[in-house]
């Protein structure tokens, strides 16, 4: 029977596959991989059960550390790290599949198994990966990309690759360089901004990942992860809810937090949606995530707010991040039962902030209560996503702070004889001139 | 020594006559009367965003040459007609802004090749007004206003103690060379080209840095110019700003100093007591150190 071909061609597929990814994002891809072979080696533990990535203590030390070393200079992209290595094996039969391929092993951030090569295509046309795993050869697969476009016979889906021999590159090591980049590009890397941009963006991606675990550098300059502190203290505790949905592990965590070091309390407000300890939403103050819906539309007295929504389920697949995994996949049913969950433990932490800052001719502000917002350290998220289900909870304490504060001061005597001429009082006692310039102040410099 | 680079750039080949110069005349309006009459510029622009001194600056406007911008400065960039070349001077007389950044990033996308850009900025410890009156800021607080200005534009690998007081002049160049890199980004085969790197102080601490931008065309006629003889011009970001230093001096002082310049190394000055340094300093700048006469623009 005749057949019409329905072979994809090349540039459609690569047309399509590049188009939803930022550069940034793409970078995060490689980042990905680099984690999940960093996993596979050294934590297996949190490949088979992503959620042990929340019970690690925070102070844990972690003595095996990946390392992740990116470079862009003139018409060149590199990225390097010793977190395990490819196979020969895994090199020539699954990883340039497009697709994830069953005989794939986990991975806790590669979900459909394009990352790797959606990034490739879409910074540059020359490509090398080179890898070498302790149990077996090294290798590399050179792609030069205009060609293997040009040719479009459905028989040349596959790339070139030669073995190498041992020392080429370390073991556990892989290198991928990307030259002739793409104009586009190329403006971007050369910008005065993007190296600043991929730190803030690396830095909020994987900040929630056990401390110390993988150390990224940028053009040898190592990125600072973004740090999460949610206050806690006998006054006041960030509600906690712990779901399973569809196999699907959810912690929710929602309380108030405190501005970073060097930043704004609201550049860290909002919600946080986090997959595999991979944040794919960050900050977010949008409808995404209720703000102008079931909650209100995101204000500067909310500025404290801090929610935080682990998934975590060893079938990367399940979670509901985009393909992207830069956002969220909001008809996702994990989502929308998690969704219900987070506004519900949002509401009491929303109105105690709303009491805390009142518009005028509402209920007065509460100083009592802003000082137990303010006396309450920062801990980290792993210190409560251990504790039980409970609401957020402030004390409902009643005493007032103290309206008086006692002044005392040394003042030279002449000064003070001075003043007591001045004000026609020779009588009066040190005491009672000091009172009285202070009150004398207050009437005349200070507005009501 | 802008005037003097100019006139470089003219016998290179660049029609500086034929430029368009827009900057903040203010109510004296010195830069607008320098560059139209040493270097016959016709077309001025003088801006003005403060209402309170519209009246003034009317009626203190030198010439009918000039038109007098009642806006700021973003709303002229984005008129300037971008089938001329420019020089433009943003000469802002207060700390690095978000607004400022803006500004330079929109003219460095749009003005045409040949155009001149500066950019005047103060370089001392920006006011932290929330701090109050009883606090004393610091680097930490210098760091915290520079990332909220500043945010992307500064290198990821800078900690607080990279915003010492003395630092900050480091700091502001690399903003500003990153706006600059960044604006140029997105126009192929063009490149800003440095030309102005300037520390001087008269009642604070400034920062001018200025540049070119260029195509090959431009590139040719920069070399042909023979700006490297200057010792005040930055053809690299990397090399260390030309600080002026101008010494305090008489007008009867200079008359004198005048007469005996330049100098050679080991003259004194007889009839009145002036430092090696100071004299050190005039030799360097009295080229460029306009005469009283030519200050009598009115």
């Amino acid at each position: 029977m005749p057949k019409a071909n329905a072979y994809p061609t090349k540039t459609l597929f690569i047309g399509m596959l590049t188009r939803d990814v930022s550069l940034e994002g793409a970078i995060l891809d490689l980042i990905d991989n680099s984690i999940d072979s960093f996993l596979r080696v050294k934590r297996p533990d949190f490949i088979e059960n992503p959620a042990t990535l929340l019970q690690l203590d925070e102070g844990q030390t972690i003595t095996d550390i990946g390392t992740v070393e990116i470079r862009f200079a003139n018409d060149k992209f590199e990225i390097f790290d010793d977190c395990g290595g490819i196979t020969y094996e895994d090199a020539r039969d699954n990883i340039m599949r497009f697709g994830k391929v069953a005989s794939d092993g986990k991975a806790a951030l590669s979900v459909y198994g394009i990352g790797l090569k959606r990034a490739l295509f879409k910074i540059g046309k020359t490509i090398q990966i080179i890898s070498s795993h302790p149990s077996s050869r090294g290798f590399r697969i050179s792609i030069d990309v205009n060609a293997w476009v040009r040719d479009d016979d459905p028989d040349t889906w596959y790339f070139d690759m030669k073995p190498l021999p041992k020392g080429a590159i370390a073991d556990g090591c892989t290198k991928i360089v990307v030259t002739d980049l793409y104009p586009e590009i190329l403006s971007q890397v050369m910008s005065g901004t993007f190296e600043s941009r991929l730190h803030e963006s690396i830095g909020e991606a994987y900040g929630l990942l056990p401390r110390g675990m993988i150390n990224i550098r940028v053009n040898g300059v190592s990125v600072m992860m973004s740090e999460i502190v949610i206050r806690d203290s006998n006054d006041i505790k960030p509600a906690i809810r712990h779901l399973s949905i569809d196999g699907i592990t959810c912690t929710v965590i929602v309380g108030a937090t405190m501005r970073s070091a060097g930043g704004q309390a609201g550049e860290v407000a909002g919600w946080y949606i986090v997959c595999n300890g991979r944040v794919v939403l960050a900050a977010d103050k949008t409808r995404v995530t209720g703000w102008g819906r079931e909650l209100p539309s995101f204000h500067p007295k909310h500025r404290p707010f801090i929610g935080v929504v682990y998934f975590f389920s060893e079938n990367a697949a399940a979670l509901p991040w985009t393909t992207n995994k830069q956002g969220v996949h909001t008809e996702s049913r994990v989502y929308q039962d998690a969704y219900q969950e987070m506004m519900q433990a949002a509401r009491p932490v929303i109105r105690f902030l709303d009491r805390l800052y009142a518009a005028s001719g509402e209920e007065p502000e509460s100083p009592v209560q802003r000082d137990i917002l303010r006396s309450a350290s920062g801990v980290g998220l792993r210190s409560v996503a251990s504790r039980q289900n409970a609401s957020f909870y402030v004390s409902p304490k009643k005493k007032e702070p103290p309206t008086t504060v006692r002044v005392q001061f040394d003042v030279k005597i002449e000064d003070i004889e001075r003043a007591k001429v001045a004000l026609k009082k020779p009588n009066w006692s040190g005491r009672k001139v000091a009172a009285y310039a202070f009150e004398y102040f207050l009437r005349n410099e200070c507005s009501e | 020594m802008l005037l003097e680079t100019f006139r470089r750039l003219t016998q290179g080949g660049f029609a500086i006559d034929n430029y368009q110069y827009t900057g903040f005349g203010a109510l004296q309006f010195v830069d607008i009367k320098l560059f139209s009459r040493f270097l016959g510029i016709r077309r001025l622009w003088s801006v003005e965003h403060a209402e309170s001194l519209w009246s003034r600056v009317d009626y203190n406007k030198p010439s009918s040459l000039v038109e007098i911008r009642k806006e700021t400065a973003n709303a002229t960039i984005t008129a300037l007609d971008w089938d001329l070349q420019h020089i433009l001077w943003l000469d802002y007389d207060d700390t690095l802004s978000a607004d400022m950044l803006q500004d330079l990033g929109d003219a460095g996308r749009s003005l045409s090749p040949g155009s001149v850009i500066l950019i005047t900025v103060e370089v001392e410890t920006p006011e932290i007004r929330e701090l109050g009156l009883d606090k004393v800021p610091g680097p930490s607080h210098w760091e915290a206003y520079y990332r909220e200005q500043a945010k992307y534009y500064l290198p990821p690998s800078l900690s607080t103690s990279d915003f010492g007081a003395t630092d900050l002049p480091a700091r502001n160049i690399e903003i500003l060379v990153n706006v600059l890199r960044e604006s140029m980004s997105r126009r192929p085969s063009v490149s800003f080209q440095p030309l102005f790197n300037f520390l001087y102080k008269d009642s604070h601490l400034m920062l001018t840095m200025g540049g070119m931008i260029c195509r090959d065309l431009e590139l040719a006629k920069l070399a042909s110019s023979n700006l490297e003889s200057l010792s005040f011009i930055r053809r690299s970001w990397i090399e260390k700003p030309y600080i002026i230093r101008v010494p305090v001096i008489t007008r009867k002082e200079r008359l004198y100093l005048d007469r005996v310049m330049p100098c050679d190394d080991g003259y004194r000055v007889r009839v009145f007591k002036l430092g090696k340094e100071e004299l050190e300093q005039y030799r360097e700048i009295y080229p460029y150190f306009p005469s009283f006469s030519e200050l009598m623009l009115d």
